[in-house]
């Protein structure tokens, strides 16, 4: 196959030097990427980390030759075996790609074409590097890639679509149709960001695996330094288009040499200790076409000096460590130490909350729906999403729900809020049925029960001013009037720290983190008892992620409100809540204090899903031997 | 409190989505000049009685002259000046289509609209009957009608009105059925909001945009049918012209001169052309407006 392509196998795999990408648009450009450079030897695995806009998507789709029309390579290369993948015709990249260079991406189920089975996809990708296989002979080379990713009877599942797999059968599917051509490079774009943790846990310990055996290289794009930290040895960490710090995985985490890398680390609630304030990186990303032309992250920096945010820094070497940090301050930071910047946190709140009556009581909820969604198979089975479910919730606390896709979580919260009818059971909220749908129910109790949802996206009305959006509730529950809501609507927008200015914006100019403090003010509008909150924080980056629930837990102590914390995320939940109720299809298999079902889980279950969180892979590789 | 990220200092001057689709709309070449030329089109029509210099129905010797100064598009086959005709003509079709438009755009969102929200054996009823009219040609149903009613305007624009209304129907139907499931929906349910200002403020907003762009190539269908309709005279009577029936007495004398079709023929094509091309450039703004 490389006959086809000129390569130099002796040079080192990829190397990306000074990386600059421009967006060209009609009257101007904007350098989205600035200067991202690294470079992988054969059989390395290296991962670029980074908050959303930051450039690592660009980034990989670059290595790949697969950038978007109207962005373009203005400074610097990528070579890839001595190759400039920049100079290189869109035949070539073509035939790199077919034999050499592989990706997967986020989301496998759209990765795959739905409308081919497995099987044929495997064999279009395995005849088009061997022209003269037969069709019998590539479907068992198929079979066989599907046995090396884990995929179990993978004859039977030859025939298959992509939407009979699930989302980690898919992956791996997705997996083996990557390796099938043998690539010496597979460029994984989050590969593991849209699966569950116990799954999550299985993708990455498949790719370590395959990179072994094949002696293949990875390159992994993520937002998340726990899954990395399981998975790559050296770490090139990118904020706003540019590297900030490269070096060796264990090295990075263990002493972070740029604030930045601090402060992501911080933001992670396995990081954080119970009851403390998650650490927040204030403001956030500059605009690329508002650059400032010094250090990219000085505004946001906690040890910022006025000279930081003028003079254009580099890359510097640290002699310590020999590691590579674009801040100006790494030496003198460096003898903070690696507590030094995330030593001053504040007090939270306590959790010795004494036992009170239940604000809300649920017993026995069940909710079946019939299987299979076409008429044909009516009548013929039931799928039950919640069986028998039985808490309480009291005034004031924070209770957990955690578990997988799937677990039923949502359909618990649904349930209460009566967004969809349960099939049996009961929910009692202060003494009063809460019982068939929403808006049949009495308002008074309408009103004591909101609900933040997780897309932050379609949470608000796109076509609806923010200011309005909050007023709906205060004039439908409190029949307050015009200017009486406005005064409201400034008190509440200050309550999850936004301007008032806000009021006036529509959604669609917000970022994700700020349309969900838009949803809490919402929420929080009609005075409410209780929030279900679900999955509030999912899709949001890790430092976005920390100010929202910094705001929950702030309204928590101020107001008194009482929360029903739905999540996948077992470090955020346990972060939070007062008590966890573990969910696993349909049921809640164990339920106590945070630091019960942490500490000392019962449930089988409950251990499998504390053990395959990456966060116990990245406390492994931190407790392991010390570096200097 | 975590201020530092909502401070509004940097914040673009973004308007209301109104705005925004328009911003995106004006880079949009194409779509900018078939406003403009539409915008002359409705002009030339609203002011015909200022701008035509000649009585459109004076018939006068100079039998299918060519343009001059004082008949600058020439006269028709009984010595009338053509251009006072197309501009009273160009008048009438608009008026007739946007009527039959408008109409089938009311009635049609409404059955729409409870159909989608309420459901049930309701929508089951609208949504057959709808079906049933579906199942024949428009230009079919429309001819129909007026076969039944006699000719006329009123009755062309009210078959026209029926031939166009399942069209919305469908197209509304399926938006509302989107958009209950939204999340910023069940929001505001939960936020105590009460249907009927669920439906005013949350679903009407977000789905005008597809309607709007419906409308203008139902436009461009309605001048078409209204043109046909006139052709066959089933719609407007002489000595009144409409296009459709510039080009239907026009084809009686195409042996002498093609004049007489080619100029309603092109307004009638460049009007239809301006109302997909707008209803193209409004579809790719509104998109590109949903995607962020």
């Amino acid at each position: 196959m490389s006959a086809q392509v000129d390569v130099d196998v002796n040079a080192p795999l990829l190397h990306v030097d000074g990386l600059a990408l421009d967006l060209h648009r009609r009257h101007d450009t904007v350098r989205l990427v600035d200067d991202v450079g690294f470079s992988m030897a054969a059989g390395e695995s290296t991962a670029v980390v980074g908050e959303s806009g930051s450039g690592k998507t660009l980034t990989a789709l670059a290595v790949l030759g697969l950038l978007p029309p109207r962005i373009r390579i203005a400074r610097g290369s990528v070579v890839f075996r001595g190759r400039d993948l920049a100079a290189a015709g869109s035949r070539e990249l073509r035939a790199l790609r077919r034999s050499q260079i592989s990706a997967i991406f986020q989301d496998p189920q759209s990765s795959l074409n739905p409308a081919f089975s497995v099987g044929n996809q495997l064999v279009e990708t395995i005849r088009c590097s061997h022209h003269d296989m037969s069709r019998r002979a590539a479907l068992d080379h198929a079979a066989d890639l599907l046995d090396r990713v884990g995929i179990p009877t993978p004859r039977q599942r030859l025939g298959y679509y992509p939407h009979q797999l699930s989302g980690g059968m898919a992956q791996r599917a997705m997996i083996a149709l990557a390796i099938a051509t043998r690539p010496a490079l597979l460029v994984a774009d989050e590969p593991t960001t849209a699966l569950d943790v116990t799954v999550q846990a299985q993708i990455l310990d498949l790719l370590a695996s395959l990179r072994e055996e094949h002696g293949m290289s990875l390159l992994i794009i993520s937002h998340d330094l726990d899954v990395v930290s399981r998975i790559a040895d050296r770490l090139v960490v990118v904020y706003a288009g540019q590297v900030v710090e490269r070096g060796e995985t264990r090295a990075v985490l263990r002493a972070p040499a740029h604030p930045y890398t601090q402060a992501l680390l911080d933001a992670q609630p396995a990081h954080g200790r119970k009851g403390t304030r998650l650490r927040v990186i204030p403001g956030s990303v500059p605009p690329p076409s508002a650059m400032p032309g010094g250090c990219r992250f000085a505004s946001r920096c906690d040890f910022a000096q006025p000279q930081c945010a003028v003079t254009r820094v580099e890359l510097l070497t640290a002699t310590t460590s020999g590691r590579e940090v674009r801040c100006v301050r790494h030496a003198d930071l460096a003898l903070l130490g690696a507590g030094g910047v995330g030593a001053a946190r504040g007090e939270g709140a306590g959790n010795g909350a004494a036992p009170r009556a239940a604000l809300l009581r649920v017993t026995d909820l069940v909710k079946r729906y019939p299987s299979g969604a076409s008429a044909i198979s009516r009548g013929r089975g039931e799928h039950v999403a919640v069986d028998a479910v039985s808490f309480s919730v009291e005034p004031g606390e924070t209770l957990g729900l955690v578990g997988e896709s799937g677990a039923g979580k949502s359909t618990v919260g649904r349930l209460i809020l009566g967004l969809t009818e349960a099939t049996s059971g009961s929910v009692v909220f202060d003494g009063v049925a809460a019982d068939g749908p929403n808006r049949r129910r009495p308002r008074e109790l309408r009103r004591r029960i909101q609900v933040v949802f997780q897309n932050p996206y379609a949470t608000l009305d796109p076509m609806m001013a923010v200011g309005r959006t909050i007023a709906e509730p205060l004039q439908a529950y409190e029949g307050l009037d015009r200017g009486a809501c406005r005064q409201r609507v400034d008190e509440l927008l200050a309550k999850v720290g936004l301007d008032p200015s806000f009021a006036r914006r529509y959604p669609g100019e917000l970022s994700g983190g700020q349309r969900q403090r838009v949803a809490i003010a919402r929420a929080l509008a009609p005075r409410p008892d209780l929030i279900v909150c679900d999955e509030p924080v999912s899709s949001l980056d890790v430092s976005t992620q920390a100010q929202v629930i910094n705001v929950l837990e702030e309204l928590q102590r101020d107001e008194g409100l009482a929360y029903l914390f739905i999540g996948h995320d077992l470090a955020l939940v346990f972060h939070i809540s007062h008590r966890v109720a573990v969910m696993r299809q349909g049921r809640i298999v164990e339920i106590g204090s945070a630091e019960q079902v942490y500490g000392s889980p019962t449930h089988p279950y409950t251990k499998a899903l504390l053990a395959s969180r990456p966060s116990s892979a990245m406390k492994q590789v931190l407790d392991a031997t010390p570096i200097f | 409190m975590v201020l530092a990220a909502g401070t509004a200092a940097a914040a673009p001057a973004w308007g209301s989505g109104a705005q925004r689709i328009w911003r995106r709309y004006r880079r949009d070449r194409i779509a900018m000049a078939a406003l403009i030329v539409l915008v002359i089109i409705v002009g030339a029509g609203l002011l015909a009685g200022v701008l035509a210099r000649n009585d459109p129905n004076a018939v006068t010797d100079e039998v299918l002259a060519s343009p001059t100064t004082a008949h600058i598009l020439g006269t028709d086959d009984i010595g009338r000046d053509l251009f006072s005709r197309v501009l009273y003509g160009i008048r009438f079709s608009f008026l007739a289509s946007l009527v039959a438009v408008a109409a089938a755009t009311v009635v049609g969102c409404s059955v729409g609209l409870v159909s989608g929200y309420v459901g049930g054996r309701l929508d089951s009823v609208l949504m057959r009957t709808t079906d049933a009219v579906l199942a024949f040609p428009g230009l079919l149903v429309a001819m129909a009608i007026v076969g039944i009613l006699g000719p006329g305007v009123q009755n062309a624009m009210l078959g026209l009105a029926v031939a166009f209304m399942p069209a919305f129907v469908r197209l509304v139907r399926g938006q509302v059925l989107a958009i209950r499931e939204e999340p910023y929906i069940e929001a505001a349910t939960v936020s105590g909001v009460r249907d009927r200002d669920i439906v005013r403020r949350h679903v009407l907003p977000n789905i005008a945009g597809p309607v709007i762009v419906q409308v203008l190539t139902t436009m461009s269908l309605a001048l078409l049918a209204e043109g046909a309709l006139s052709f066959l005279g089933l719609s407007v009577q002489p000595p009144a012209s409409s296009l459709g029936s510039l080009l239907g007495r026009g084809f009686s004398v195409v042996n002498e001169t093609i004049r007489l079709i080619l100029v309603p023929g092109l307004v009638i094509t460049i009007a239809c052309w301006a109302f997909n091309s707008i209803a193209d450039g409004l579809r790719e703004s509104l998109s590109a407006d949903s995607e962020g």
